[in-house]
């Protein structure tokens, strides 16, 4: 599978997704900016909304994203439109991937660094830091396991079954997580401490996306169909 | 130039007869003068609305005929030394064989032939 | 120099199968492609397009081969099928906004000239498009990037009369210049019949007949005749179809010649007429001619099967 060497087209398609979905991630930003103002506002008693809120924000993003982008193109027969761009599978792609990664994303990364500062202002131990990295990145995780799903099998019951996957497979990752002794021990100290089950977890947890992301573009080279 | 042929689809006669017969039409009611300068075959089949090979055909069958010549690179045109009366008597002939290869399917006589013929001309 | 070439291509599929497909393209041409529904008209343009990949044979479009050399082929390719659709829920102006990003030889003039030609509104959303105007959509975002092959999968289904001979119109203007060629599939033999210099039929996977126009329906006949009691047919390789009733015999010929008209009158038989086919005709009677031999095929392999039993 070769890329194209006319990146202007992948660019292209890049901007079109981006378009498309500019409304409906506009409003899952300001979603996650009233998550944010919520907590900064009310404090710790608006916890729980916020949470949702944030989760919300960033589910729907993400889900909506690779649903329209993906799924959606190919229910409504734009795939041979598309497909008939100077293009091949592996641009399709990429362009697929980093838009998607752009809009779930950017929004993940925006709610991330939102937490940050928030949990570090905070009076809350920060003991629980590298627990709450894992669980962002665990949200990741799952997204990516959604997208590329999408991406891969552009059907509906994948979809859908990715995210139970991926949800389910979550609480039980992090529920996991939280009995580890290297966890337990220090999830409730004061000081931020990145000892070796927290780095050994947030390894396996990037190896994961990284494994995804390739698996997913190996996946499409092989393909011998498009429409 | 465009030339306001009119094609009929319920003619008999294939698309690249009908063609021809339209350009020897043209010029043997001296519409289109000895010299004037045809359309080229793609400029014909995009007005026209057929194919290349259709009008190259009608092209080729009447340089053959002596209607029209073409020169390499130039482009078609009509033929200088075309008898105008020679691509009438063409077209009459050929009429004639119809009517005799339909008579002889209708088994008419010469006579029946002759008298239908009579009666066609006073028609007129 | 050929658009296209395709050399013994193949696709596998569980309920279907192309088999060794041979077709070509000369630069400057149009091909008709006409075939039954389910023949594999749609399988072999998804494999010129690179949408799909053959199993095994050879497939060049524009000179790069195919789907390896697919995005230096498509650069030049237009193409629009049937069940190709724009995104419903943008403007035409928003599609075309996106292909001039992408097309560096655009032209906006062109653009709006064919707009007013195809009497298409660019503000409008696509979902609120009558089916035709979809169509006539989909095909300008082909014409407007002055392809070097146009490929059109069923251009013109679903079109009122006025809109085809728009849409035939601007393909017939795109042959004006010869390095610009047309493949295009279609149910409508009357339109395949007037604009295509080469055709091709497909049937159950396999390519029945692939001729320069003029010579193909040059080359088939109907022969009226008036024969007596004695008559014996002749074994004539060129025959199609007979059909008799009473005295009269109608037979088909592919292959048409002199020399078959006077074999024919050799047998004592009178030719009352000999008729020329619209392709529509020709296309019926190859298409039957071609499951009559494959059933008696198939059951010739039976009955081999029986004597082994």
């Amino acid at each position: 599978m070769n890329t194209t060497t006319y990146p202007s087209v992948v660019r292209a398609l890049i901007r079109k997704d981006l378009a498309i979905m500019k409304i409906p991630a506009l409003c899952y930003w300001l979603a996650g900016l009233g998550a944010i103002v919520m907590v900064m506002t009310f404090g710790d008693a608006s916890g729980t909304v916020a949470f949702i809120l944030f989760v919300s924000a960033l589910v729907a993003t993400g889900v909506h994203a690779a649903m329209q982008t993906v799924t959606e193109e190919r229910r409504s027969q734009n795939l041979p439109f598309i497909m008939s761009l100077p293009i091949t599978i592996g641009d399709y792609t990429l362009a697929k991937m980093v838009a998607n990664l752009l809009l779930g994303g950017g929004i993940w990364l925006f709610l991330s660094a939102a937490s940050y500062v928030i949990y570090i202002g905070d009076s809350v131990p920060h003991g629980r830091v590298p627990y709450m990295t894992i669980l962002l990145v665990q949200i990741l995780l799952a997204y990516i396991v959604i997208l590329t799903t999408t991406i891969v099998f552009a059907s509906l019951v994948a979809a859908i079954s990715a995210i139970v996957a991926a949800n389910l497979g979550s609480q039980v990752i992090l529920w996991w997580i939280v009995g580890l002794h290297g966890v337990r021990s220090t999830i409730n100290g004061p000081e931020v401490v990145w000892n070796a089950t927290y780095l050994t977890v947030l390894g396996l947890q990037l190896a994961a996306i990284v494994g995804l992301i390739g698996f997913t573009f190996y996946a499409q080279s092989r393909k011998t169909q498009f429409i | 130039m465009k030339t306001q042929i009119v094609l009929s689809q319920t003619d008999d006669r294939p698309i690249y007869a009908q063609i021809m017969d339209e350009i020897k039409q043209r010029v043997a009611l001296g519409d289109w003068e000895p010299g004037l300068r045809l359309p080229s075959i793609r400029e014909l089949a995009a007005e026209l609305r057929v194919s290349v090979i259709t009008v190259k055909r009608a092209y080729l069958e009447l340089e053959r005929g002596g209607v029209i010549v073409t020169q390499q690179g130039r482009g078609s045109f009509v033929s200088e030394n075309v008898a105008v009366s020679e691509v009438q008597q063409e077209k009459l002939n050929r009429l004639l064989q119809e009517v005799a290869r339909l008579a002889a399917t209708m088994g008419l006589s010469e006579d029946d032939l002759r008298a239908l013929l009579s009666q066609a001309l006073k028609r007129r | 120099m050929n658009a296209i070439e395709c050399e013994r291509v193949c696709k596998r599929y569980p309920h279907f199968a192309l088999n060794n497909v041979d077709l070509t393209l000369p630069t400057g041409t149009v091909l008709g492609f006409v075939g039954p529904n389910g023949a594999g008209k749609s399988t072999t343009i998804r494999i010129i397009m690179g949408l799909v990949h053959q199993d095994a044979g050879q497939v060049r479009v524009l000179g790069q081969e195919m789907p390896a050399q697919q995005v230096k082929a498509k650069w030049d390719v237009g193409f629009v099928s049937e069940d190709m659709r724009l995104y419903s829920h943008r403007t035409l102006g928003f599609h075309l906004k996106f292909l001039r990003s992408i097309y560096p030889a655009w032209d906006d003039a062109y653009t709006r000239d064919l707009l007013d030609r195809f009497e298409l509104n660019p503000e409008q959303k696509v979902k609120g498009l009558s089916h035709g105007q979809r169509v006539k959509a989909a095909l300008l975002t082909v014409f407007v990037r002055r392809p070097k092959l146009l490929v059109f999968d069923e251009p013109t289904t679903g079109l009122d009369p006025v809109a085809r001979k728009v849409i035939l119109e601007e393909m017939m203007r795109v042959l004006e210049d010869d390095q610009r060629s047309i493949l295009f599939s279609s149910h409508n033999t009357l339109e395949v019949e007037q604009i295509s210099d080469h055709i091709a039929f497909i049937n159950r996977g396999s390519i029945v007949a692939s001729q320069e126009k003029e010579a193909f329906m040059d080359s088939w006949r109907r022969l009226r005749l008036v024969v007596n009691g004695d008559f014996k047919m002749p074994s004539l390789k060129q025959l199609v179809e007979s059909q008799q009733s009473g005295r009269q015999l109608t037979l088909t010929v592919s292959d048409f010649s002199e020399a078959l008209e006077q074999q024919v009158r050799e047998t004592g038989a009178e030719i009352r007429q000999v008729e020329r086919l619209t392709l529509e005709e020709i296309f019926i009677a190859s298409v039957e001619a071609h499951q009559r031999a494959a059933r008696a095929d198939a059951k010739q392999a039976d009955e081999n099967q029986e004597i082994a039993a």
